[in-house]
């Protein structure tokens, strides 16, 4: 196997500051949408190497729930919360403004900031988030989260990171990275690179580990890999399929797709003793099982009724129940982490979309367009979707608003990408 | 899509069929021709395609059941739904509202014709029952009309009669004297049903009631076998309020009979 190359990376201190920022460079609100509450982020005062406004004004407007003001079209651009004329704000229709300047401070950067409501006048929020140079990015998105929460009373999922799959070059160079970015797309740091594909990352409920397929042996085999330290461990090698690793929330165990017994089921592996349980009996294919936030129980896809469906299954086994009623093809679940919605990839206009289904209600609705839209994955607030799709032959990431409101692409520059997840908050 | 589907799960098998009959000229084995099975394999095959089909057969009908599983779930959601909708919209019918939502009734219209002495006579009585005592009167109906809905027959006619008594000249009086016969009828008391029924009928010949009741007065001389009144209330049901509910069933009941042949 000397074809082969695996290359571990260790992620210390979050981001190494000399590494050149790789694929990710533009980021574009594909659709607009309405009844989104009006906000503008006025250029922070001080200096910094990086446009923080531009960066919250960014999370912001991809949550579906905002519309920002370029800084262009903005009235006036104070840094002091006294300096601000709130009938001038009023006057180009905005809710909200949040002002700001960066001050260095011991850990490098203090970011200092308030939130005004300009129709009342009034002081929402006021803050300082401190950030190193490496961090610097990452304190912004925490910024935009202490935003959308002060507004919202809904938790922000800025702050966070995501993980996926890029596939680049031509056979026998192809080359398959497992990536770990911050949640707009920036900062993509390679984990792993191998010649042999790698699929199927999942983040454990810490967000120190993925849990990820890796064919490095030329067989399907699962790994767990440490992103701090880089130490990566092979925790699972039956014989025949090893796929879709999931965490459960306890941490402790993996649901995971095993062929060992004959055709694919899905079993939980528990990562302590390595032991092994089936959950699923069935002569068709199980697999993609994902956790119940409660960890009661997985969610998966199965063509046990002739085409692809999701079903649930509890920890101890039992009769599936199945999910998916509504499109002839519901593939690749995603649970959002209050247990309500269950996001697919769902046949649609004869192309594949990202279907978010109420459990509560029973009513499900499109949040994507297709034709070619793969592996959702919830943010953990659940108000948005991470997806991959395909445009123009081109391979992108896309974050959809669960409700539907916007989509915006993560471009890369070229090359294949694949199978994101996205990651927990920071605890 | 399915990352691990895309994997050759099970490798289809070749088919092998015999070649044709009927060729004009002797068949002769082509060069490289694939030989020809042995009878084994071929049941072998046989036994794999069957397999195949059933398992396939198997997934539809699985998709079937599943399917019609979550219909029959919908559906007992929205027969829910629905009682609770007609219960709250037949509530609000049994309740006729202080503003007249309901037509009135006109008090001792008939007195003569009334069989049951006690309540035409307090229903001759002045009607003017005192605002304070409209709470009463109504928590009484809902307390009656609940025991009915409970299915405690028994208590409900005693409800239902005592409610009567206490409140003769409420327009819901016909409505307590309607499921007062309603909840005979269900105990099989006929004699007792007919004379509730006749009491709405007599006694408010005006009230929205009066249709159903007389409907039920004709299913109550059905099942005396008085197919002769029957008929004749059917149909009295049927000129006097056509396009009604209660003038549908009629027609309904009268076609039964005619088949019947009663």
């Amino acid at each position: 196997m000397n074809r082969l190359f695996i290359q571990a990376i260790a992620l210390l201190a979050l981001a190494l500051a000399a590494l050149p920022a790789r694929a990710v460079l533009q980021i574009d609100i594909t659709q607009g949408s309405d009844g989104t509450l009006p906000i503008a982020v006025v250029p922070f005062g001080g200096g910094a190497p990086e446009d923080i406004a531009q960066i919250i004004g960014a999370d912001l407007a991809r949550s579906g729930q905002f519309n920002t003001l370029a800084p262009t079209a903005m009235p006036e651009q104070p840094v002091d919360p006294q300096q601000v004329n709130f009938g001038a704000w009023r006057a180009a229709k905005r809710d909200y403004v949040v002002v700001g300047r960066v001050r260095p401070d011991a850990a490098g950067f203090a970011l200092e900031f308030y939130l005004l409501d300009a129709v009342k006048g009034t002081q929402v929020t006021a803050m300082s988030v401190s950030a190193s140079r490496a961090e610097l990015r990452m304190g912004a998105h925490r910024v935009a989260d202490i935003i959308y929460e002060a507004i919202l009373g809904v938790k922000g999922a800025f702050a966070t990171r995501i993980a996926y799959i890029t596939e680049s070059g031509v056979a026998p160079y192809r080359t398959y990275s497992l990536e770990v970015a911050d949640s707009d797309g920036f900062n993509p740091q390679s984990i792993l690179e191998s010649r042999e594909p790698i699929m199927s990352p999942s983040w454990s409920p810490d967000g120190r580990k993925l849990a990820y397929v890796s064919f490095e042996t030329r067989r399907s085999a699962i790994y767990v890999q440490d992103l701090f330290t880089g130490r990566r461990e092979r925790v699972s090698s039956f014989p025949s399929i090893n796929g879709s690793p999931s965490w459960a929330p306890t941490g402790d165990r993996l649901a995971v797709t095993l062929s060992k017994d004959g055709n694919p089921e899905i079993y939980v592996l528990n990562l302590a003793t390595r032991q092994v349980n089936r959950l699923t009996v069935s002569s068709a294919i199980d697999t993609e099982a994902t956790w119940l936030p409660d960890g009661s129980g997985v969610v998966f896809t199965s063509d046990r009724g002739g085409r692809p469906q999701t079903y649930q299954v509890g920890i101890d086994g039992g009769t599936p129940r199945r999910l998916t009623f509504d499109g002839g093809y519901n593939a690749r679940p995603s649970v959002s982490a209050d247990g309500r919605y269950l996001a697919t990839i769902q046949s649609c206009g004869g192309g594949f979309c990202v279907s978010v289904l109420d459990m509560k209600t029973g009513a499900s609705q499109a949040v994507s367009k297709g034709p070619q839209d793969e592996a959702p994955s919830f943010a953990p607030n659940g108000a948005m979707l991470l997806y991959a799709a395909s445009e123009g032959g081109r391979s992108v990431l896309k974050v959809a608003s669960v409700q539907g409101r916007a989509n915006t692409r993560l471009s890369f520059g070229q090359g294949k990408v694949r199978d994101p997840a996205w990651g927990p908050s920071r605890q | 899509m399915l990352a691990v589907m895309a994997a050759p799960v099970c490798a289809a098998q070749p088919e092998w069929r015999s070649w044709g009959t009927g060729e004009t000229s002797a068949p002769r084995p082509v060069e490289g021709a694939i030989p020809a099975p042995t009878p084994t394999q071929t049941i072998m095959n046989e036994v794999m395609q069957r397999q195949q089909q059933l398992q396939l057969e198997m997934r539809e009908i699985r998709d079937l059941v599943e399917r019609q599983g979550y219909e029959i779930e919908m559906l007992k959601k929205a027969n829910k739904d629905s009682y609770a909708d007609t219960d709250r919209r037949l509530r609000a019918l049994e309740q006729p509202s202080a503003t007249g939502g309901v037509a009135p009734q006109i008090p001792g219209a008939a007195p003569a014709d009334m069989p049951a002495a006690p309540s035409a006579q307090e229903a001759q009585a002045p009607a003017q029952v005192p605002p304070a005592d409209a709470v009463g009167e109504q928590a009484a109906y809902d307390e009656a009309f609940g025991l009915l809905k409970a299915g405690k027959y028994d208590l409900a006619i005693k409800a239902f009669d005592a409610f009567v008594r206490t409140y003769p000249a409420s327009p819901s009086a016909p409505n307590a004297q309607y499921w007062s016969g309603e909840a005979r009828y269900v105990q099989g008391d006929l004699k007792g049903a007919m004379s509730q029924f006749e009491l709405v009928v007599k006694g408010a010949p005006a009230h929205p009631k009066v249709p159903d009741a007389l409907l039920k007065i004709g299913y109550v001389f059905y099942d005396q076998k008085n197919y002769a009144k029957a008929r004749e209330t059917l149909n009295k049901v049927k000129d006097q309020f056509p396009g009604s509910q209660a003038a549908n069933l009629a027609e309904q009941r009268i076609k039964r009979m005619q088949q019947e042949g009663v």
